[in-house]
């Protein structure tokens, strides 16, 4: 009897305690659009003509503590060790604050400020690397409270364009006990939330001209006329182009170019040891050709991967629209931001941003794996297979 | 013997929580993962520049049918789907064909009315698929390979408003049942450009995702018996819904943002920044005739935050589409600097605003509300996807649609 009321009891408990740790756990993989405790721009930027502001917000009612870290590749980016900062900040209830990532923060000398959330180094001249933010307590020991949110806009000094993205937050166990509080943050969809499988990326293909310039912008350049050489789209070529021998204009001179920035979710700022990791990469095209590749070489730290540089995304005869889908060949899964430049015929150029979206891979296929967003897509495989949304990982913080 | 049971319990519950995730559906929208329903929040289109704004506009939208194909004669992953333009285009009531934005823009007397319409396509789109077009020109897909069909037509030369896209059971666009198919195979986006040509040309681009509500069964099989009434969740009481299809509509919004002139603290030249935001209800009435005419407003209320933590607060009414400019909720155009969400008043650079709307006591209508924000740093723009916080418990939103009468 006694044996029975034990194993009723254990079940009791086990049960709950697995639900008290699903309950913490609101969703199961990164998100871009509800807050978190641990935040990261994968892309920030302080190099040439581009600078990047950071945004974040304390959702919550509570004092919130952060522990930030900016990191970067070694001039060598496929170094074995990564060069990286931290700070911490404090953030009242419902607080807002920002910076700029090249100027960072010095004490109560950022008019318009508000209440000062911390000292913030700024990020070197070359900087392009990331940023990570995780909530921890007054014993600077990780905690989760799921009240993180935050934005980067990428800005160009000189001609002032811009672009944004959504940080991504990594949500933890808010449960009694389901953070174990120690310094190595297991992302593993029980103490924090584990990453994506797979991401995809949707793009006009490099090589193309872009649609919406050539349909409405500088598309071309006048060939006669007063205004020669300058810009102008042929449905507005008489008033672009005037003048005698003007009122011509070329066409399909736009043209678009991709860069994705992917930071491996194992990250080490303990000992700032990069993370080597490769990726694997499926082109779609709207007709339905697809082309795979796999890196050679791993990357350490972030990578940035302009589009042009991976075989078979630049073939214009299938079409100007394409999807990228972004896997981690080895080192464990990554996350990542898109931006497209978009170019006139004249050289003017406006880039946008994007996060990317996540999806699964069906398990026991061979590679490239067949994509997936519930079991359901993974029927017919031989040996029966499920759909793997996530994968595990660990951010290893210094010890308090 | 007891502990040994429970720790034995307490390894197998960590192990069970600790095994990569498998495939489930997500309660909450999500611009960042596939889902059944997607909608764009703000399509824009002036390739003739009707106001003199010495800028063209249009907006390229992008849509990719994520489902595999599963080979062996199962699921190909040809998936149709059915998609609704809410054109919000106001016109002025002394010259239908007169586009306008507010009264000033019509002739002596006229008044500038909204005459929502919601115009449908339908497309079948393969395997993985990604397709594009100018939302001014449309696309035909039958050019794109052979499996592909249908044709979207183009909304220009002037429109402003919303495209939602539904994946829908068929074999073709012809044979569709329009009932809606419990998977998650889709993802946009939408980048909306300002451009102008000659010597004085410029270019500016601005994008966001698509807000994609995922089927909650996610079992990726045909359903029978279709109300053509999408659940955004479950309302309590409701004839219509009273179990969830869809993920759920969330019940606060929030925004980080600029207050409105704020100087750009990057640039040499500190443009002022300012933000404009999309806010459109959760339900919707895509049926033909008088349906979106007839959509009942919802009161947004918005909470905003500075940086030294102080609170203010204001509202306004989301009926079919609103865009405005944030310090025109609370103050005419002229008055800026004395909104709430200017600099001027708030003294810091960047702030919070959550915006929570209100909920009405009938189970039969919804209240959800859906954001997209747009920055403006003088003449170059950014746009971004609002985050979420809880959702409306009892309360879900619908969205009805009859494709039989909705087209044109």
């Amino acid at each position: 009897m006694r044996t029975i009321q034990n194993v009723r009891a254990g079940w009791l408990i086990g049960a709950l305690g697995a639900c008290m740790l699903t309950a913490g756990l609101a969703r199961a993989d990164v998100t871009t659009e509800r807050p978190g405790s641990i935040l990261i721009f994968p892309k920030v930027v302080n190099a040439g003509t581009r600078d990047t502001v950071i945004q974040i917000t304390n959702t919550g009612n509570n004092l919130e503590e952060l522990h930030c870290f900016y990191t970067t590749s070694n001039s060598d980016s496929r170094s074995p060790l990564c060069r990286t900062i931290d700070f911490f900040l404090t953030l009242t209830k419902q607080q807002p604050t920002h910076w700029d990532a090249g100027v960072g923060r010095t004490f109560d000398s950022d008019s318009g400020g508000g209440i000062d959330p911390g000292i913030i180094p700024p990020v070197g001249a070359g900087f392009a690397g990331a940023l990570v933010c995780v909530e921890v307590g007054d014993d600077d020991v990780p905690i989760a409270m799921n009240k993180l949110k935050g934005e980067a806009t990428l800005e160009n000094t000189t001609n002032g364009d811009v672009s944004k993205y959504s940080g991504i937050t990594i949500q933890g166990a808010t449960a009694a006990g389901a953070n174990t509080g120690g310094s190595d943050l297991e992302l593993d969809n029980a103490e924090y939330n584990a990453c994506p499988t797979a991401s995809v990326f949707n793009f006009v293909i490099e090589g193309s001209p872009d649609p919406a310039i050539e349909g409405s912008g500088n598309a071309g350049l006048c060939t006669g006329g007063t205004n020669v050489g300058e810009g102008c789209n042929p449905a507005t070529e008489l008033t672009d182009c005037p003048g005698t021998g003007g009122g011509v204009c070329t066409s399909g001179l736009s043209s678009v170019q991709n860069v994705l920035t992917l930071l491996p979710c194992n990250l080490d700022f303990r000992d700032g040891l990069a993370a080597a990791f490769k990726l694997s990469y499926v082109i779609t095209y709207e007709d339905e050709v697809q082309f795979s590749f796999s890196d050679s070489v791993p990357f350490a730290c972030v990578a940035t991967v302009d589009l042009a540089s991976i075989p078979n995304t630049g073939v214009t005869t299938h079409g100007p629209f394409a999807s990228i889908r972004i896997t981690a060949a080895s080192g464990g899964p990554v996350i990542g931001v898109g931006e497209t430049f978009h170019i006139d015929s004249t050289g003017a150029s406006a880039s946008s941003a994007n996060n990317l979206h996540t999806i699964g891979l069906c398990s026991n296929t061979v590679a490239p794996a067949r994509s997936c967003t519930s079991d359901a897509d993974c029927a017919g495989i031989s040996g029966g297979s499920t759909c793997t949304l996530t994968d595990a990982a660990t951010i290893k913080l210094p010890q308090p | 013997m007891a502990k040994g049971i429970l720790s034995a319990l307490a390894a197998g519950a960590a192990l069970l929580l600790t095994v990569p995730q498998r495939g489930g559906a997500q309660t909450f929208p999500a611009s960042d993962r596939p889902a059944g329903y997607v909608v764009y929040a703000k399509i824009v289109v002036d390739t003739a520049d009707v106001f003199a704004q010495g800028r063209r506009q249009d907006t390229l939208i992008q849509l990719t049918n994520l489902a595999p194909d599963q080979g062996g004669g199962l699921d190909d992953g040809t998936r149709i789907v059915e998609c609704w333009y809410v054109d919000a285009t106001s016109r002025c009531d002394n010259s239908v064909n007169q586009v306008c934005r507010t009264n000033a823009d019509c002739t002596t007397g006229g008044h500038c009315v909204p005459n929502w319409t919601a115009p449908n396509f339908t497309i079948k789109v393969t395997t993985n698929q990604p397709v594009g077009w100018l939302a001014s020109t449309g696309l035909d897909l039958t050019t794109l390979d052979a499996g592909s069909d249908g044709r979207v037509q183009g909304v220009g030369p002037y429109f402003i408003g919303e495209l939602k896209c539904l994946e829908v059971n068929g074999a073709s666009i012809v044979e569709t049942t329009t009932t809606p198919r419990l998977a998650n195979d889709l993802k946009g986006e939408a980048t909306i450009y300002d451009v102008s040509t000659g010597a004085a040309g410029s270019v500016d681009a601005r994008s966001y995702n698509a807000i994609g509500f995922q089927a909650l069964d996610g079992l990726n099989t045909p359903t029978t018996g279709s109300d053509q009434t999408l659940c955004l969740g479950a309302s309590s009481g409701s004839t219509a819904c009273g179990v969830a299809e869809y993920a759920s509509c969330p019940s606060i919004l929030i925004v980080d943002h600029f207050f409105d002139g704020a100087a750009d603290p990057v640039t040499a030249a500190g443009d002022p920044i300012s933000t404009n935001v999309t806010l459109v209800p959760c339900s919707e009435n895509l049926s033909g005739g008088s349906g979106l005419n007839t959509q009942t407003p919802t009161t947004a209320q918005f909470l905003v935050f500075n940086e030294f933590e102080q609170r203010f607060s204001t509202s306004t009414q989301v009926t079919c589409f609103a865009e405005t400019q944030l310090s025109h909720i609370d103050t005419v155009p002229g008055n800026e600097a004395s909104s709430i969400f200017n600099f001027a008043v708030q003294g810091t650079l960047t702030g919070q605003t959550r915006i929570r709307p209100v909920l009405s006591s009938d189970p039969n209508t919804g209240n959800g509300l859906l954001a997209v924000a747009e920055e403006f740093h003088g003449s170059h723009s950014a746009a971004f996807n609002v985050d979420y916080f809880g959702t409306n418990g009892g309360k879900g939103d619908f969205v009805q649609f009859d494709v039989s009468t909705g087209g044109p």
